[in-house]
């Protein structure tokens, strides 16, 4: 059994709160008839999975609320929207055979029954949950298997609001154990208020009402074909973003040049430093166009998120690895290093030396600080780096914290071989910079 | 989680596309009406006594009556237009459903459209000694009562 540490208290809360309904249907009526034949059955694990379904899903919508508190629940933010995603997929999945079984039950009597049950028109509830769950489909396979730009994408995925309220008219207005007994609806009916207030807020009201700090662009610096460092300064210098190195913002720039809806970006400056810097490596649309950003243009930031900092770990003997872009927590972090306890590897792995943007500086601050280690790793010339390399380069990984940010393949790759290597994966901490 | 999609999502095209065209285009051969149902009672001739036992036989959806106020009503025709689902009544297939046809499980009553339409299904009352034909031809009948749309019928859910 595993331990319940820190990272995992989120998806065990969740994990009871989706159960605790299920143990409420179970005690509702006696089991034995819900289970009687083979009809019985399918219909039960009907129930199960719409009740299951329907509670996931106002838990996706609760947590989509972008809020500090879920950042510390979850242990950062980035942890939470990857729980999101798999937590909306098994949701998703669940309702999908939520027809599916209840349709045994009416192929019992006829074939005919059966089509007919697919179809929208024959009753107002069963036609709400039509509705739902064709919106569903529709939002899930843009999720899932088309390419679209990031901004269409999060225009359409606000629509799970409107499938979530289809969803609750069904569940409602349909004769169920949600209407038989109270304590399943209230149950059911307050994760669902809470839902639908979150995910319209967050979908439809945060743009205009929440705590938004201003900054605008004060510099910004081309860093290599790719890359830009946007320098950006808070428009009320006496409320100063409070972060620990490590940590990402989400920002809007009110700008023509660029789409409206805010992106998450690692904070690269020191956190002792009064202006914000965003170190930002072109990888699509949004990304590609920032370096037409003019200096003056406003940015609305939330946060700081994020648990991924040095200075969360006890272990002060750690190694840091970036993979190209993943470079920017390490680079707050390296920028904000006085404390002389630490004893610290970075690698640096990029392609070729142009890819490593601000190797100089960091090289610099190595200069000044023993206790930092700077080591480029360059594929072209070298390979990829491995898992040996690394434990070889730095004397060993045992009673070493190492913190890894990267491409998701690059990371999974190299915690991998950390472990085959004998790495304790508690001393593995991972950050990837893409979110979704 | 994306094969856990991909998977959920054919399973799901697959059934629904598989049952929408065996029960849309051959519906005809699909009809209700047209399914024999096996014959509920042992003997074939002379009289029979519905008693409960006798009732409890018939405790399936392809043979479900019910026992409400003393009289026992076929409604196996029924079970699929029930707003409901047939999971509502299925699990008083052969059993005495008085409460739950007053309550609905939930206190409240069905409505009197609802308690007419209940006497279309009726075939005898408790305990009453009947003649063999007389059984099978209320049963042919209520099995071939038309049921209402299910939209007919929202009121009552």
């Amino acid at each position: 059994m595993t331990l319940l540490t820190q990272k995992n208290i989120a998806p065990t809360t969740i994990l009871a709160l989706a159960i605790l309904p299920i143990v409420r249907w179970l005690m509702i009526a006696p089991i034995s008839p819900r289970f009687a034949d083979l009809g019985m059955v399918t219909t039960s694990l009907g129930q199960i999975a719409g009740i299951l379904g329907l509670t996931l899903f106002s838990i996706n919508l609760i947590i989509s609320y972008r809020t500090k508190f879920f950042d510390k629940f979850f242990y950062g933010l980035n942890n939470l929207y990857n729980f999101h995603h798999e937590n909306g997929a098994i949701a998703f999945s669940l309702l999908l055979f939520h027809p599916l079984f209840l349709a045994v039950q009416y192929l019992q009597i006829s074939l005919n029954n059966a089509a007919k049950f697919f179809l929208p028109g024959q009753n107002q509830a069963v036609t709400f949950g039509i509705i739902s769950l064709a919106l569903m489909i529709v939002l899930m396979v843009l999720t899932f298997y088309f390419k679209i730009k990031y901004n269409h994408w999060k225009i359409s995925h606000k629509f799970m609001v409107l499938v979530f309220g289809f969803a609750l008219l069904h569940a409602f207005l349909i004769s169920s154990d949600i209407s038989r007994d109270n304590l399943l609806r209230f149950y059911i009916l307050g994760l669902a208020i809470f839902g639908l207030a979150a995910g319209f807020y967050q979908a439809f009201l945060s743009k205009f009402l929440n705590n938004n700090s201003e900054y605008k662009i004060t510099r910004l610096t081309i860093l290599n074909s790719a890359t830009v460092e946007i320098e950006l300064e808070a428009k009320a210098q006496n409320r100063l973003l409070k972060f620990t190195p490590g940590q990402f913002i989400f920002i809007r720039f009110l700008s023509p040049q660029v789409s409206a809806e805010s992106h998450p970006f690692s904070i690269s400056s020191a956190a002792r430093e009064k202006n914000l810097k965003l170190t930002i490596k072109s990888l699509g649309d949004f990304t590609d166009k920032l370096k037409n950003l003019e200096i003056g243009t406003r940015a609305l930031t939330q946060g700081p998120f994020g648990k991924f900092s040095y200075g969360n770990i006890a272990n002060k003997n750690q190694i840091w690895i970036a993979g190209g872009i993943g470079i920017t927590p390490f680079l707050s972090m390296a920028r904000s290093l006085t404390d002389n306890d630490y004893k610290i590897d970075l690698y640096y792995c990029t392609r070729d030396r142009q890819e490593a943007v601000l190797l100089a500086e960091l090289q610099k601050i190595s200069s000044l600080n023993q206790n930092l280690k700077i080591i480029p790793w360059y594929s072209e010339s070298q390979g990829r780096i491995a898992g040996s390399n690394i434990a070889e380069l730095s004397h060993g990984l045992n009673d070493k914290a190492i913190l890894l940010c990267g491409p998701g393949p690059f990371m999974t790759s190299l915690g991998q071989q950390f472990l085959e290597l004998g790495a304790k994966n508690k001393n593995i901490y991972s950050e990837q910079f893409k979110l979704l | 989680m994306k094969k856990l999609v991909t998977l959920s999502l054919f399973i799901f095209w697959a059934v629904v596309t598989a049952v929408m065209a065996a029960g849309l285009v051959f519906y005809q051969k699909n009809d209700p009406a047209n399914c024999n149902f096996p014959l509920p009672i042992n003997s074939p001739t002379g009289a029979v006594t519905l008693t409960l036992s006798e009732i409890a036989k018939h405790n399936s959806t392809s043979g479900c009556w019910l026992l409400i106020n003393n009289k026992i009503y076929n409604v196996t025709a029924y079970l699929g237009s029930h707003p409901g689902g047939v999971g509502t009544i299925a699990p008083y297939c052969g059993k005495e459903a008085t409460n739950a046809f007053n309550t609905k499980d939930i206190g409240r009553p069905h409505s009197a459209n609802a308690a007419k339409m209940l006497t279309d299904y009726y075939i005898g009352d408790l305990n009453q000694k009947i003649d063999q034909q007389q059984v099978q031809q209320n049963i042919q009948k209520t099995d071939s009562v038309t049921a209402p749309t299910r939209n007919r019928e929202i009121e009552d859910d």
